[in-house]
């Protein structure tokens, strides 16, 4: 074992160490200081990764129990959250989308629409790219909108790594993928995990109310990111006929969907409406539709069972299980409400400061580990923060949650950015360049919404 | 010489110089050409490692899969047609190879038994020297569209004296071009003045000039001076054939028929 590889396993163990050796402060528990060294144990194995996630989830997950601070009974119920059954129906749903081509179908119409301009066809990525989010993953996403677009940039003749189009059109459909999945509680995995953090706590967050929230904050951001990369990569003039006749020709090479494809888009559909609308009738949770929808994706033909053995990242399933047993952990041992306390006297109560500090903290986060590991870390602290600031509680969590999710600067940050690197059209100091002044926009734009449209619907 | 011209395309752009005038040549002498898509589909294998905790193999998989899939599709529908436009007719041999991309190459010239390489300067500087420096047959590296006019020898290495002498011969007749002989002399070596008279009566060949210094700024300014169009090398030790091809890299005075 080489000294790199050997420092990124002693130094989790060492930061954990540290904590549990240093004298208890007042009015924190022995369970809360022990919380505090899982805390930056876990943040530092999510930084440095010396194990793979899935295994850094069990690792976090029983270490409290070894350390005394919680009981084997709380660990277990935890991790068998409803959320993770949520996650684990999402997954099933998306990985049908792959089947339908609905996905080659959105990105082109998109395209093709909005290919009267170069500019045009920049947002044309992103919103496809969005839209997609919203009923599955924004990796799964990724993954399957690149060809399709490096179909387009090849056939319009773009030159890697010298077209701005081209740089445009790859990061803004990671862009559009990372800022479409706040729309949904299916966009990621942190969307799901707030909604069970905050369930646990005894506040409902159901499909209609967290796009109710969120929507305002993904329109505004599409537009404003798409303004950046054009001003940060102009658009070259661009052959745009040749352009729609390439789009033109590739939707042309999409079969007519079939009985099987048309059940399955029937049924997505339906699985959809389910969950913006069923809350709305009866009590019934959204783990319980997800499985659901699973189900029906089966009947539908949608999926194998074999398909599901080889589709579903377990190793996030892990991971998410881990995550939100430390948060309630956190909750519950008083460590989070300790640390509110702290960071009150840095903020002097002040809500503007409350806000604008878990909205960075949370951002600055997730640029360096797993938005899902990010938003586990902070979900507590934000919720005591800002119960102890005077603010909703729902409000804290639901910050951290999406801004969990708005990583633009670095290829490591999440997964679509360095899928849609590998493309090879644009290199990883031009996503830095946008996704700083990224940061900057989308951070604005959650303080105008929550100061003036959250106010409105009466979030606070 | 010149039976068979192989021209390497990649997701780099088109190489419509190489293009063109590997089609001129084609007509003039008769050759085979031969134009490649290449797909390097190990692009996407680390890729897949780095998000392993996110994507499953299945996702890696595809992912990889359809970046390639796309590409063939691209160059088999697109690339092919515009290829024919730079043509002015349909390309005899069109065909798609992957693997890692100047490996790739490197093979296609064996598999198709190529006796050149025809790209050009522009897109894929990076790619080119990977080839260039590994290439068992000569680069052809054009720079400009216009016709061949003046060609010039430049020759360091008397071991290669045949090899280059021939083929600047062969590219005189087939271009109905003049052609000027110029001696890069080794300034560390013992014996110039003999290897120089050996070439001289052995191939009765006469250089215009000796160049004693400076090899790559004295090659830019004959190439000036004389408006060449295409300049015939070879090797001129290890320094300083990088210097001399970074240099024309930069600079770019005129096409370069390079034969390692």
């Amino acid at each position: 074992m080489d000294m790199r590889k050997a420092a990124k396993y002693a130094l989790p163990i060492l930061l954990l160490l540290i904590v549990l050796v240093l004298p208890r402060p007042d009015g924190l528990s022995y369970e809360g200081q022990a919380m505090f060294g899982v805390l930056v144990f876990a943040a530092a194995v999510f930084i440095l990764q010396p194990i793979p996630l899935g295994l850094a989830g069990i690792v976090v997950l029983i270490l409290p129990l070894l350390l005394g601070a919680t009981t084997v009974r709380s660990t277990f119920q935890s991790f068998g959250n409803s959320a993770v059954f949520f996650l684990i129906g999402a997954f099933i749903i998306a990985s049908s989308v792959e089947r339908t081509d609905l996905h080659r179908w959105v990105s082109l119409v998109f395209l093709k629409a909005m290919g009267s301009s170069p500019r045009l066809m920049v947002l044309g990525t992103m919103v496809s790219g969005a839209l997609l989010s919203f009923i599955m993953p924004e990796h799964g996403v990724i993954i399957l909108i690149v060809p399709v677009l490096t179909y387009t940039i090849l056939g319009m003749g773009l030159v890697p790594l010298k077209s701005n189009l081209a740089k445009g059109m790859m990061i803004g459909a990671a862009y559009g993928c990372t800022i479409g999945s706040l729309g949904t509680p299916l966009g990621g995995a942190r969307n799901p995990l707030t909604i069970a953090f905050l369930r646990l706590e005894g506040i409902e967050v159901d499909f209609l109310r967290w796009m109710t929230l969120s929507l305002p904050i993904v329109i505004l951001s599409l537009f404003a990111v798409w303004m950046v990369l054009i001003l940060v990569f102009p658009p070259e003039r661009a052959n745009v006929e040749r352009a729609r006749s390439v789009i033109g020709d590739e939707l042309k090479q999409i079969p007519s969907p079939g009985w099987n494809k048309k059940m399955i888009i029937a049924v997505l559909a339906l699985i959809i409406a389910m969950f913006i609308f069923l809350p709305q009738l009866i009590d019934v949770e959204l783990s319980i539709i997800a499985l659901i929808g699973a189900i029906m994706i089966f009947i539908a033909g949608g999926m194998r069972w074999k398909e599901v053995e080889e589709r579903i990242p377990w190793g996030i399933i892990l991971l998410y299980g881990g995550a939100i047993s430390m948060g309630i952990h956190l909750a519950d041992s008083g460590a989070a409400l300790w640390l509110a306390d702290k960071v009150i006297l840095l903020t002097s109560g002040s809500a503007l400061l409350s806000i604008l500090l878990m909205i960075v903290l949370t951002k600055v986060l997730t640029e360096f580990m797993s938005n899902t590991a990010a938003v586990s870390i902070l979900l507590p602290i934000g919720f005591a923060v800002f119960i102890a600031s005077g603010l909703p509680p729902e409000m804290g969590s639901m910050l951290v949650g999406l801004s969990g999710g708005l990583a633009f600067m670095f290829l490591f940050s999440t997964p679509g950015n360095l899928i849609s690197y590998s493309s090879g059209y644009f290199r990883p100091r031009d996503m830095l360049k946008a996704g700083m002044i990224a940061n900057a926009v989308t951070v604005a734009i959650m303080l105008v919404v929550v100061y003036t449209y959250w106010k409105w619907i009466g979030v606070w | 010489m010149f039976k068979r011209l192989l021209v390497p395309v990649t997701k780099e752009g088109l190489p419509e110089m190489a293009l063109k005038r590997s089609a001129e040549l084609s007509a003039m002498i008769g050759s085979r050409l031969i134009i490649s898509y290449f797909i390097d589909d190990t692009l996407y294998d680390d890729v897949g490692e780095q998000v392993m905790h996110v994507l499953t193999e299945h996702d890696k998989e595809m992912f990889q899969r359809n970046m390639v899939r796309t590409q063939e599709q691209v160059a088999k529908r697109i690339i092919k047609k515009n290829v024919a436009e730079i043509l002015g007719s349909r390309p005899e041999e069109f065909v798609v190879r992957k693997g890692p991309i100047p490996e790739t190459i490197l093979g296609a010239v064996d598999e198709f038994e190529a006796d050149a390489l025809m790209m050009e300067y522009g897109s894929y500087d990076l790619l080119k020297y990977r080839v260039m420096d590994r290439s068992t047959v000569p680069v052809w590296i054009e720079r400009h569209d216009r016709p061949i006019k003046r060609i010039a020898l430049f020759l360091a290495d008397t071991r290669q004296s045949d090899r280059l002498i021939d083929a600047a011969k062969a590219l005189r007749s087939a271009t109905n071009a003049s052609l000027r002989s110029y001696f890069i002399a080794d300034p560390k070596a013992e014996n110039t003045e003999e290897a120089l008279e050996g070439v001289v009566s052995s191939r009765r060949i006469r250089f215009e000039q000796v160049i004693k210094e400076r090899p790559e700024s004295s090659i830019r300014e004959i190439v000036n001076e004389n408006k060449l169009d295409l300049i015939v090398i070879g090797r001129m030790g290890k320094k300083g054939y990088f210097h001399l091809r970074s240099g024309f890299a930069r600079k770019r005075p005129c096409s370069v028929f390079l034969i390692n």
